[in-house]
């Protein structure tokens, strides 16, 4: 079973939520789950955009009291080109 | 801080003491004057001890521990300062050491000397691709890469180089600015000044040699001049004395400003972890408030006053023009066009800081 990270960002405004999430998916590794409970409103648009755009995974949105779990799961990182 | 503190207490009730490493006080706003070439780092730069009461005594050291069970503070040359109170104001540092690709040739104004160094890049570029990139969150003044882009924009029209020159701006939310009201507006100008701006890049390696930026997401950019808001973290000694963890920053009261799990402990500025922007406004807005709550406390009074996040900016557009914006925990800011008064008010604002806001009158 997949290890599980929990990030309590409840209380934080726009950006802190998200970089929650980028600095915890930047520390783990493919296949990790990390649920990040956040309370900011703009975290509806911002986070599932980031995920998608760097190639992660949504696993599911639950509507809690007052604020909602995002839990994304770790895709591959995408390749670097290295050029000029 | 001092100043509010001093008004309001007498020199035979208390003592007070400041420690501070050079006294160095820095007006930060002139860095984006300094990197074009309109002030000079001299002119920005004060001695704290000219700006407060003789009776306050003024410790030239550098902390390097708080013992919170004695109460006691510890400086390299090994004194001991003790407290009844304290009052943490030890703000961001600049940790360009915590990315290991950072090297000089990574331009940023946060500093008097990068700031210098920066205009001499600017002056001396002619052609080319300039990114201007943030490494990580948080940092000081958020509007300020923003700033430095419409301004170079605004640099390199005057002095026909514009043609030659591209600007990038990389954000790494879903939006060029963070507050949604004001980012409207900002998006607005960055598009009418061409400048491209990518959103979600969350700078990850700079290879400088081939000089390109690769961000988290798998995106990556070349460019010939790159100016990057450094990495910032709180103090090592926070971190060491028990009081911060992780980056350093002071886990704080958004609205006591007492710090988590201290006694007689608050925190105020740039060194804190509270949700809003790290800026000269916000301290001179929780100044106040801990004065307040300190003569209370002395006083055996309940500690009633409470800092609402207050924050103001300035947030320029080009040289002659500037919007302003004023918010607090719970209004967004309203920001109006960008006008020419409130630039003239941020170029007067210099001399109105060092004489009055410094020194606790406003």
């Amino acid at each position: 079973m997949s290890q599980k990270i929990v990030i309590d960002a409840r209380g934080a405004y726009c950006p802190g939520p998200l970089m929650e999430l980028v600095k915890t998916i930047k520390e783990n590794t493919i296949g990790t789950v990390v649920e990040l409970l956040s309370s900011d409103e703009g975290s509806i648009v911002d986070i599932p955009k980031w995920v998608e755009k760097a190639n992660h995974k949504m696993v599911e949105i639950i509507e809690d009291d007052g604020f909602r779990h995002f839990v994304v799961e770790i895709g591959e990182k995408k390749q670097r080109r290295r050029r000029r | 801080m001092v100043n509010k503190l001093a008004k309001k207490l007498k020199s035979d009730q208390v003592d007070i003491s400041i420690i501070d490493p050079h006294f160095n006080h820095v007006y930060q706003p002139g860095f984006l004057f300094t990197m074009f070439g309109r002030d000079k780092t001299r002119n920005l730069i004060k001695d704290t001890r000219d700006m407060i009461p003789k009776w306050v005594n003024a410790v030239e050291d550098k902390v390097t521990k708080v013992d919170t069970e004695n109460k006691l503070v510890h400086t390299s040359e090994g004194d001991e300062v003790k407290y009844d109170y304290l009052v943490l104001a030890t703000g961001a540092r600049i940790a360009t050491d915590t990315a290991e690709w950072w090297d000089d040739s990574i331009h940023h104004f946060y500093t008097p000397p990068a700031a210098d160094r920066l205009h001499e890049a600017l002056q001396s570029f002619n052609k080319g691709r300039i990114v201007v990139s943030i490494a990580d969150l948080p940092y000081k003044c958020p509007p300020a890469p923003i700033e430095a882009c419409m301004l170079m924009d605004d640099y390199y029209r005057k002095n026909g180089k514009r043609d030659d020159i591209e600007i990038v701006y990389t954000s790494p939310i879903n939006r060029a600015f963070s507050i949604e009201t004001t980012n409207i507006r900002v998006e607005e100008y960055l598009k009418e000044k061409n400048i491209e701006f990518k959103t979600l890049f969350n700078a990850d390696y700079v290879d400088t040699e081939e000089k390109l930026i690769e961000s988290l997401e798998g995106e990556d950019i070349d460019y010939d001049l790159l100016v990057m808001v450094p990495p910032h973290r709180g103090h090592q000694f926070l971190i060491d004395s028990g009081i911060a963890e992780g980056k350093g920053w002071v886990p704080t009261d958004k609205e006591t400003l007492e710090v988590k799990g201290q006694e007689g402990i608050w925190a105020m500025g740039d060194c804190t972890d509270i949700p809003t922007s790290k800026a000269g406004s916000t301290a001179h807005y929780q100044a106040p408030v801990i004065a307040a709550n300190i003569v209370s406390a002395i006083k055996n009074k309940p500690k009633n006053k409470t800092y609402d996040g207050h924050v103001q900016c300035f947030f320029l557009t080009e040289f002659g023009k500037s919007m302003f914006i004023d918010f607090n925990y719970s209004t967004p800011p309203k920001p109006s066009p960008s006008r020419k008064i409130w630039w003239w008010l941020k170029r007067g604002f210099k001399p109105l800081y060092f004489t009055m806001i410094a020194r606790g009158r406003v």
